[in-house]
C-alpha cells in the first residue's frame, strides 16, 4: 500500500501545528498497524474454476521460534492455539467472498468419525506429498517462492480412487491449509501461508499458492491473507 | 438410479460383512444409508436374534476368507469402527507423563516441556492416519507385548499400536505409546524375534532412555518420530542405551522363555533385507535385458554419493550390537508362545500391506520390486498384478512429466538393497520409450486376462491410453470402466474423463 502525502500549506498557531503533527502520526501508526502488501499483478491464464464449496481438510498452524544459538524450536501450545483463530478466519472469509467452506476441525473429532481416518487423512497426504513431488518449476521460478500462485489446466495428479468422495461431501474440490510463522532474532517475523486445492473427480491439483509476508501471523495479518485467497478461489 | 458407494466392513479381528448400498433417488426404494457401520450390524443381529450364532458364523467365515485371500486376492486394511479410547487419548494430546518422571530431579519445567513436546508429536503420528486400528494385526502385537510386559513394574502402562511406516523398526514413548512398523512385522521370522525387538524397546521405557538423552541435551524430544520412518532410526539413541535395552531384552525373554538366541537374527533381518537376489525375476517379470541394468557401482553412486556408504555409521552400530548379542544368547526353548498360526497370518498380511504402504508413500520402485518378488509365492495374487500395474503406470508417469530423478531422491533412503539400487538406477537411466514399452507390454497381458475382473488394471489401462495417445482414444476404455464397475471408486473419475471436451 504506497500512500503520496501532498503538501498541506496551512497556518496554524505553533500548538495547533504540533497537535495537528501529534494526531497526524497517530493516525497513521494506527491506520497502518497491520497494514499488507498483497501482490496481486500476476493474472491467471486458465480459465476460471469457479469454485463454490470447499471442503477444508484440518488447516495446520505451525509456530517456529529460532533462538540466538540457531536452534529452531516449535511452539505447539501457542501454535494450537493460535489455530481455533485461523479456523475462525477462514470461516468467516468463505463467508465474506459466498463460498461454502466445510471445515474439518481435529480437535473437533469423536470417537465415531472414524471417516476421517479413512478418507480425508489419506488424502491430505496424497495431496501433500503430490504436490511435493510434482512440482516442476524452474529454478528461476522456485527462488520467487514467496509468491507463487498456480491456477492449473494440467496440475499435479493426485490418485483418482479419491473420486467417489465428491458424492459423500458434496463437492469435488479439497483444500489443505495451513500457517508457517517463524520469528528468527536476525530477519524478525515471517508468516507463510498456503493452499492447496484438489479436484478428486478430475484427480487433479486445480489451485495452489504459497504466499510469504514479512510480518507476524496476527489476526488482522491472516484476515487480510485468507480474504484476498478466497476473494481469488471464488471468481 | 443414482449411484451411490459400496459399504464394505472388514474387520477381520471380529468379522467380515459386506454390505452393497443402493439408493433410488426417484422412486425412494433401496437401502437407506446409515453411516454408522456398528449400527447396521446390530440391527441385523437384532433382526436374526441369533447374535452368537451369527457373529460365531461371521468370524468363522472371515476365517476362511482372510486365509484364502493371499493365494487369489488381497484386500488392503481399512481403517473402521469407532476410534479405541487410548488412541483418542493420543489424538486429542492428552499424554500425561508427568508423574512418571517425578524422581528424575529434573525441573518442573523441563519435565512439562518434554510432556508437551512428547504428547504433540504423538498427536501429530495419529492424526496423520499413519496408525491402523480395529486391524487384525494390533490384538497379536498387543498379545506377545502382554505376555514380556506382565512382570514388569509399569508394564501396565504399555500400550501398542501398528503403523503403516515400511522402516523395520519399532519405537516407544515416555508415556508407553509403542509403535511397531507394519516395514518391521513384514520382516521377521517367527514370534520371538517380535518378542526381542518389543523386549528392546520396553527397555527404553523402564530406563527412561529418552528423557534422559532430553535432559542431558543428547537428543530432542521427539527422537522416536525420526526413528519411525527412517531407516538411521538405529541411531536415535546412544550406542550405550542400546546395548544396555539388548541386555535387557534378552534378560526379558529368558525370563518367559522366549529363545533369546533370536536376537542376533532379528538384528541381521533388521539390517539386510531377505527379499535380496530377486533382480533376475523382476527383469523376467518386466521383460528387461540383463545388459540394461545398472553395475553395483553406478547403482550405489548414480544419486551422487554413496548411500550404502552414508549409512555405514548405523550398520557399524548395529553389527556391533549383532555381536554382542551373538555371545551373550543363551538357548531356550520357544519360539512361538502366543500363536504360530497368527504370527503366520499376521506376517503374509504384512508383506501385503508393505507394498500398499510404499505406494501410498509414492515409493513406486519398492512396491514394484516387492510385488514382483512375492508374486513367486503367491502366482495368481490378483492385487500383486494390480500394484505392479499401478506402479509401472506411476513410474511412467513421473518419466514422461520430468519428475522421476525427484521421485527416486525422495525415496532414496529405501533402497538400501543392491536389488532396489539397481531398479532405481534403472529407472533413473531408462529412456522414456523403453519404460513406455514395457509398461504397455504388462499392461496389455494383465487387461487381456483380467480387464473386466481387476479395477485397478481396467482404470490404469484407461489412464495409460489418455496419457500415450490422448482423450479420444481413453474414452473407449473409460466406458469399459464404467460398464464393468459401476460402483467402483474410480466411477466418478471415469465418468467425467468421458464427458470432458
Amino acid at each position: 500500500m504506497k500512500m503520496k502525502i501532498k503538501s498541506c500549506y496551512y497556518r496554524v498557531s505553533n500548538i495547533g501545528f504540533f497537535i495537528f503533527i501529534g494526531i497526524f502520526i497517530l493516525s497513521m501508526l494506527g491506520a497502518c498497524r497491520g497494514a499488507l502488501h498483497v501482490d496481486k499483478t500476476r493474472g491467471f491464464k486458465s480459465k476460471k474454476t469457479n469454485i463454490g464449496k470447499i471442503v477444508c481438510i484440518d488447516p495446520d498452524f505451525e509456530l517456529l521460534t529460532t533462538t540466538g544459538k540457531r536452534k529452531t524450536k516449535r511452539q505447539y501450545k501457542r501454535a494450537s492455539a493460535k489455530e481455533i483463530q485461523l479456523n475462525n478466519i477462514l470461516v468467516r472469509n468463505a463467508q465474506k467472498n459466498n463460498l461454502t467452506l466445510e471445515l474439518v476441525d481435529t480437535e473437533l473429532l469423536l470417537p465415531s468419525d472414524t471417516e476421517y481416518f479413512s478418507q480425508l487423512a489419506p488424502l491430505k497426504h496424497e495431496i501433500l506429498q503430490v504436490s511435493f513431488l510434482q512440482d516442476f518449476m524452474t529454478k528461476k521460478k522456485r527462488k520467487n517462492r514467496q509468491k507463487v500462485f498456480n491456477r492449473y489446466e494440467k496440475g499435479p495428479v493426485i490418485g483418482s480412487h479419491f473420486s467417489y468422495l465428491a458424492d459423500e461431501y458434496g463437492t469435488p474440490y479439497f483444500a489443505v491449509q495451513g500457517i508457517t510463522a517463524h520469528r528468527k532474532p536476525s530477519n524478525g517475523p515471517l508468516t507463510y501461508y498456503y493452499t492447496i486445492i484438489a479436484d478428486v473427480v478430475r484427480a487433479e491439483i486445480v489451485y495452489r499458492e504459497i504466499r510469504k509476508i514479512d510480518a507476524p501471523a496476527s489476526d488482522i495479518n491472516l484476515n487480510a491473507l485468507v480474504y484476498d485467497s478466497f476473494n481469488i478461489i471464488s471468481k | 438410479m443414482k449411484r451411490s458407494t459400496n459399504l464394505i466392513v472388514i474387520n477381520c479381528n471380529n468379522k467380515a460383512f459386506v454390505f452393497l448400498r443402493k439408493e433410488q433417488s426417484n422412486s425412494g426404494l433401496g437401502f437407506k444409508f446409515i453411516k454408522n457401520k456398528k449400527l447396521i450390524i446390530s440391527k441385523l443381529l437384532c433382526f436374526f436374534n441369533l447374535k452368537s450364532g451369527f457373529a460365531f458364523l461371521l468370524y468363522f467365515l472371515s476365517c476362511v476368507v482372510l486365509s484364502a485371500q493371499f493365494e487369489t486376492n488381497y484386500t488392503p486394511i481399512e481403517i473402521s469402527g469407532e476410534i479405541p479410547p487410548r488412541f483418542y487419548q493420543s489424538l486429542k494430546g492428552m499424554t500425561q507423563i508427568d508423574i512418571l518422571l517425578e524422581d528424575e530431579g529434573v525441573s518442573r519445567r523441563r519435565r512439562k516441556d518434554f510432556s508437551t513436546k512428547t504428547s504433540f508429536t504423538l498427536r501429530e503420528i495419529f492424526l496423520s492416519g499413519s496408525i491402523y486400528y480395529n486391524d487384525p494385526c494390533t490384538p497379536y502385537v498387543r498379545e506377545v507385548t502382554k505376555k514380556i510386559a506382565a512382570g514388569l513394574p509399569d508394564g501396565e502402562n504399555i500400550d501398542v499400536f501398528v503403523s503403516r511406516f515400511v522402516s523395520p523398526n519399532a519405537a516407544i514413548w515416555q508415556d508407553g505409546t509403542l509403535i511397531v512398523n507394519i516395514g518391521l512385522l513384514a520382516r521377521l521370522e517367527n514370534e520371538a524375534q517380535l518378542a526381542f525387538v518389543i523386549a528392546h524397546e520396553i527397555a527404553h521405557y523402564e530406563n527412561k532412555h529418552a528423557f534422559l538423552q532430553y535432559v542431558r541435551k543428547q537428543k530432542p524430544a521427539n527422537i522416536q518420530k525420526r526413528a519411525l520412518d527412517n531407516l538411521k532410526a538405529n541411531v536415535a539413541y546412544t550406542q550405550k542405551n542400546e546395548i544396555e535395552a539388548d541386555a535387557f531384552a534378552l534378560e526379558l525373554l529368558n525370563k518367559v522363555g522366549y529363545d533369546s538366541r533370536v536376537g542376533a537374527r532379528a538384528i541381521e533381518l533388521i539390517m539386510s533385507d531377505k527379499t535380496a537376489g530377486g533382480i533376475q525375476e523382476v527383469g523376467t517379470a518386466l521383460d528387461i535385458l540383463a545388459t540394461d541394468w545398472c553395475g553395483d557401482l553406478e547403482a550405489s553412486t548414480y544419486m551422487g554419493q554413496d548411500r550404502h556408504e552414508a549409512h555405514h555409521f548405523a550398520r557399524k552400530m548395529l553389527q556391533e550390537r549383532r555381536t554382542k548379542i551373538g555371545t551373550n544368547g543363551t538357548s531356550n526353548e520357544g519360539l512361538f508362545l502366543v500363536s504360530e498360526n497368527d504370527f503366520e497370518q499376521i506376517n503374509g498380511m504384512a508383506q501385503f500391506e508393505l507394498i500398499e504402504n510404499y505406494f501410498r508413500e509414492a515409493d513406486y520402485v519398492s512396491a514394484l520390486y516387492r510385488s514382483v518378488m512375492l508374486q513367486k509365492i503367491h502366482p495368481e495374487n490378483q492385487y500383486l498384478e494390480g500394484k505392479i500395474v499401478e506402479s509401472l503406470f506411476q513410474l511412467y508417469l513421473y518419466k514422461k512429466r520430468g519428475g522421476m530423478r525427484r521421485l527416486l531422491k525422495t525415496n532414496r533412503e529405501n533402497y538400501l538393497t543392491t536389488d532396489l539400487s539397481r531398479l532405481s538406477c534403472f529407472m533413473n537411466k531408462v529412456e522414456e520409450a523403453t519404460l513406455k514399452g514395457i509398461t504397455a507390454t504388462y499392461l496389455k497381458r494383465q487387461y487381456e486376462r483380467h480387464g473386466t475382473e481387476q479395477e485397478i488394471i481396467a482404470i490404469s489401462t484407461a489412464k495409460y491410453t489418455e496419457l500415450v495417445s490422448g482423450r479420444d482414444a481413453a474414452k473407449a476404455h473409460f466406458e469399459h470402466y464404467i460398464k464393468y464397475f459401476p460402483y467402483g471408486k474410480h466411477y466418478l473419475y471415469a465418468k467425467q474423463r468421458i464427458k470432458m471436451k
